[in-house]
């Protein structure tokens, strides 16, 4: 090894380093191949793309030309490409990311992260490339993690080449006996293959080694049905029906997720934390979002909604004042306003905000809800009805407007009526203790005042 | 009485929230589902064209300006990405004065308060069409979307429904001799759809002899929101970010005393109103063979809904059970407009859905009875020249060799950030260039596997348009299949069939003489030496139009045809006997003899 060769070494560790993308693991191929072989193989003229020049949020154009900067000390560093690469498609840049993964391949063919990088930037519009990157990918991580042999086994199933994917699947199993997602896809192929008490037998060893049900039931409850035992295929469906399609774990996948920026990022993550109860944390992604993007109503929404989840009223205010300053006719942040409004009592400045709402919407089903509920509390119980049928009018199947309806109507001394809308409210929902106790208060009134 | 009004609010604002993190996703998806580039095919030039060996002469021409059809389709204003403008609007084939020259209604979108409406054109003997538009009664403005047909009183003349972005009016054909005349009944027929409306059909789900309603409705769509494409640059807005709707089921209660036809929202009733989705396109047949028929809504990013008839007035979801909700890897896709037909000639009809460019279209296939799975590598169909976002659709035996080929119309819904295809329709605002795509036609080679032949049909497939709507029926009554398509922003177009291979065929019109109509739903099953031939009866399919509710059958060299055998709407099934091919023959239910079910 002459000194050029050594220094070439450190000069791509040193980067490797610096970008933070060295992967540890094991048959990945990091430190297995020659730096020499990547030098002959790649020209130092190739130059990396700029960042396009539509793209909007400065975050990510950011993020963009640092990576492409690492490139430009290093042209040889295959991991300065391929970062660039993971933030290409962390953000759906896919055309760029083609053109550098293929750069990192260059430099470093035996690194299979690359190849899988480059089989998720192609395989929507050129799978058979695809494919090749993908088995290339399995063969050279040595199936750890298995994803690359096993979206490679899938996509052959979609592509109906059976034969083929069953090979692939049975080597994944062949290493990891327990790998649920292998038996989903298994279960597929057999069922693709009509061999339906097969398939059922794969998908019941993806739902014993995994709680990611949804697929292997739907797939079971439709061998079930092909079998003729429709009740039990409808069993399992309703059994399916509450739970959502989770994806498989991918540390590749989740690499590059790391590599996501900008407005987007922020949003969804104060989204993802509000759903977990973390308000104070959804506030302070939200603060970050209106102090970096003061101009997107959607950042203003947001912290509008932590605030409201945290009941600071004021604050919460402010941030949908603020969004509706950016956008005047916003009938989200109006109809959000609206419930600042209702929490504060404020009952006639959230009538007219959710009829101003209505204005702009006049579809808004929540609307009409909560303006009807800003009348009922001013004692408008025609007013108040009248708002709620308009609700049922877009939306005749939410539970809770049938039962709020029959509420009003009792109010506005319609009984009659009401006990209809209890009933909907039932068909809605046939276990709900409350629709049943005020059907039984109902038809009680009646009774009584019947002749 | 106490009103929780914490309990209330927050409940409000799970709802919406829910909207923010479609917004949130909707982003991603559309970034990776429609995101155009230079390494994603969707589009060949000019060059491909010239350069293409031709292997058989083209089968369609472009007949427009010959057969004076003047329509240029208008939206609003531009570039504030209102939504519906990209939906765009469909198209009938309308026979509105029985005179037995198929007329054609076509829709704007330019809004209810703009000078451009939607217009009618009368086809005169000698085939040229001619605006009939003013005094009609269909001549409205609105953001219009979707149009379906069908003899709704049963007086032998076809009535109009159109859906609109919020809304659905319902016309009554009143026109006696050449002079349409149409009637908007829609409040006193009882149709209040204030949804988005796309996809309509008429059906008798109740077997009660009066045509029912189905009403595919989209998103609950906000205009102010902002959506973008994945370099943050501002363009239309995808389906998730936005909840989905219910479809509308109205049931028809037949004329009431003051002879107004009136119908029943039975949307809750009948349980379709359980579930929601952005439903663009509908077909209504029988998918499980109890002669009960069924409705199928595509939806837009979300599982589609098969919605099976439990003849009781009520439906049960199904399109899990029976493969059709998503594609074989159970990925719900962007599902637009639906074709239909038995493409491997084993007597059950198989499914086509189009879907975005990113995506492949999907085609199941029956097998068994009930049961469809997703056969789109197998079939070809994802073997193209190019690739686009489809939108109208049709299978069809355009070349009549006996086999359904399959037509697309193509239009992209987000910007292109490849290349712009420079071939476009004249006076298209430059707006739309970068949503251009061409058409496509696939030839069936009689085994159910498909050829795309886009490349020999230049009049068709050259020009890149914003196309959305499709109408097949044949126009000029030669007994081959023409075409009609609709396009954002700019002229529909009308193709004239000129397949030099054609073979024989025979068109079928199946009549009830009791309900003075034709029998939508009725299957029409056609013996031909070994070859049994399959249609169903229904003009509403492909996208947001009403189709030639005629059968058409292609025959291939066969002179004649040994059997024709019809299950009426209700399940009774006669036979009728052979005859000669190259006619167009009108059935009459009770003409034949009864048949037992095969």
């Amino acid at each position: 090894m002459n000194a050029t060769q050594i220094t070439l070494i450190s000069a791509i560790l040193v980067t490797a380093i610096a970008s933070g993308v060295y992967f540890f693991w094991p048959g990945s191929g990091a430190g297995k191949a020659s730096p020499n072989n990547s030098k002959t193989r790649v020209s130092s003229d190739v130059l990396p793309p700029t960042a396009p020049t539509d793209t909007v949020d400065f975050a990510i154009t950011k993020a963009f030309n640092e990576a492409r900067r690492g490139i430009l000390k290093n042209k040889e560093s295959h991991f300065a490409w391929g970062k660039l690469g993971m933030i290409c498609i962390a953000h759906e840049l896919l055309p760029e990311a083609v053109v550098v993964l293929k750069q990192a391949i260059a430099l470093r063919p035996e690194y299979p992260n690359w190849h899988y990088c480059l089989a998720l930037a192609l395989h929507e519009t050129d799978i058979e490339s695809a494919l090749k990157h993908l088995e290339k990918s399995a063969a050279l991580n040595d199936d750890t993690p298995p994803s690359p042999r096993l979206m490679l086994a899938e996509k052959l199933i979609e592509l109906d080449r059976l034969d083929l994917a069953e090979k692939h699947i049975k080597t994944t199993l062949g290493k990891d006996p327990n790998n649920a997602r292998a038996y989903l896809a298994q279960g597929r192929l057999l069922y693709e293959r009509g061999e339906d008490r097969a398939a059922i037998a794969s998908l019941e060893k993806s739902l014993l080694y995994s709680p990611r049900r949804k697929r292997a039931l739907l797939v079971m409850a439709k061998a079930y049905l092909r079998l003729g035992n429709e009740p039990m295929a409808e069993k399992i469906k309703k059994s399916s029906a509450s739970l959502r399609v989770r994806g498989w774990p991918d540390p590749y996948r989740a690499d590059i997720n790391t590599h996501r920026t900008g407005l987007k990022k922020l949003l969804s993550n104060a989204d993802i934390a509000l759903g977990y109860g973390r308000n104070s944390q959804a506030v302070a992604l939200a603060k970050e979002a209106t102090r970096d993007y003061p101009d997107s109503e959607h950042a203003w929404i947001m912290l509008g909604r932590g605030h409201l989840r945290l009941r600071n009223l004021d604050k919460a205010s402010h941030a949908f004042d603020n969004a509706l300053t950016i956008n005047p006719r916003s009938a989200d942040a109006m109809f959000r306003r609206g419930v600042v409004h209702i929490y504060k009592k404020e009952y006639k400045k959230g009538e007219l905000l959710y009829k101003k709402a209505l204005e702009i919407k006049p579809d808004f089903t929540m609307a009409f809800f909560n303006l009807g509920q800003c009348l009922a509390q001013q004692n408008d119980f025609p007013g108040a009805v009248e708002a709620l049928q308009n609700a049922i009018r877009f939306d005749p199947n939410v539970f809770m407007i049938r039962l709020r309806l029959g509420d009003y109507l009792l109010s506005a001394k319609r009984p009659e009526d009401a006990l209809k809308e209890f009933e909907e409210a039932l068909a809605l929902k046939p276990n709900s203790s409350e629709a049943q106790s005020m059907i039984a208060k109902v038809k009680a009134q009646l009774k009584k005042t019947s002749p | 009485m106490s009103i929780q009004a914490d309990k209330i609010a927050c409940m409000h604002c799970r709802t919406l929230n829910t909207l923010l993190i479609a917004f949130l996703a909707m982003n991603v998806l559309v970034a990776c589902s429609d995101a155009d580039s230079q390494t994603r095919s969707s589009e060949k030039d000019s060059k491909a064209f010239e350069d293409n060996q031709p292997r058989m002469a083209p089968w369609f021409k472009d007949a427009t300006e010959s057969l004076g059809l003047a329509f240029n389709h208008r939206t609003n204003k531009l570039g504030n990405y209102f939504m519906p403008q990209m939906v765009g609007s469909g198209a009938a084939m309308i026979d509105f004065d029985s005179d037995g020259h198929y007329d054609i209604y076509l829709l704007q979108n330019a809004g209810p308060k703009s000078p451009h409406k939607n217009q009618l054109f009368r086809q005169t003997p000698s085939g040229q069409f001619v605006d009939v538009s003013t005094s009609s009664g269909l001549d409205v403005p609105g953001h219009n979307m979707g149009v379906a047909v069908g003899d709704i009183n049963n007086d032998g003349k076809p009535d109009v429904l159109i859906t609109q972005y919020t809304g659905a009016k319902l016309f009554l054909n009143q026109t006696v001799d050449n002079t349409p005349k149409f009637v908007d009944i829609t409040k006193p027929a009882g149709i209040d759809n204030p949804l988005w409306g796309t996809s309509a059909s008429f059906l008798d789900y109740d077997r009660d002899g009066f045509l029912d309603l189905a009403i595919v409705n989209y998103v609950n769509y906000y205009a102010d929101r902002w959506c973008a494409d994945s370099s943050s640059k501002r363009d239309y807005c995808g389906p998730n970010a936005f909840d989905g709707r219910v479809t509308k089921l109205f049931r028809n209660l037949g004329p009431q005393p003051d002879k107004t036809p009136k119908f029943k929202d039975v949307t809750l009733a009948s349980g379709i109103g359980r579930k929601r989705g952005p439903g663009l396109g509908v077909f209504c047949a029988d998918f499980n063979g109890d002669h009960y028929p069924d409705i199928f809504v595509a939806n837009d990013g979300k599982p589609n809904h098969l919605w099976i008839n439990k003849k009781d007035g009520t439906f049960s979801e199904q399109a899990d059970l029976r493969g059709l909700a998503a594609n074989r890897m159970s990925k719900a896709e962007a599902d637009m407009g639906i074709a239909i037909g038995d493409v491997d000639s084993d007597g059950l009809f198989d499914v086509f859905v189009t879907h975005l460019h990113t995506e492949t279209h999907t085609l199941w296939q029956q097998k068994p009875q009930g049961i469809f799975h997703d056969k789109t590598s197998t079939l070809g169909v994802a073997n193209t020249h190019w690739r686009g976002t489809g939108f109208g659709t049709a299978m069809a035996d355009f070349d009549a060799n006996g086999t359904l080929d399959l037509v697309i119309a193509n239009g992209a819904v987000l910007r292109t950030k490849g290349k712009i295809p420079t071939d476009i329709p004249p006076g298209l605002d430059k707006f739309w260039h970068a949503y251009c795509q061409q058409n496509q036609i696939l030839s069936n080679d009689g085994t159910g596997h498909f050829t795309d032949i886009s490349l020999d049909n230049p009049d068709f497939s050259k020009r890149a348009a914003v196309s959305r709507g499709l109408v097949v029926g044949d126009f000029n009554n030669d007994g081959a299949l023409d075409m009609l398509i609709t396009r954002v922003g700019s002229p529909a177009r009308i193709y004239l069939n000129i397949a030099k291979s054609h073979g024989s065929f025979l068109t079928i019109t199946a009549i009830d003489p009791k309900l003075n109509r034709i029998a939508y739903g009725a299957e029409i099953t056609v013996t031909s030496g070994k070859k049994v031939y399959k249609r169903i009866v229904n003009p509403a399919y492909s996208y947001v139009c009403s189709n030639d509710p005629r059968a058409h059958f292609g025959l291939a060299r066969a002179g004649k045809v040994d059997q024709i055998r019809i299950t009426w709407p209700d399940g009774y099934i006669e036979s009728f006997p052979g005859v000669e091919a190259n006619q167009f023959l009108t059935l009459r239910r009770g003409s034949g003899k009864p048949a037992q079910s095969k």
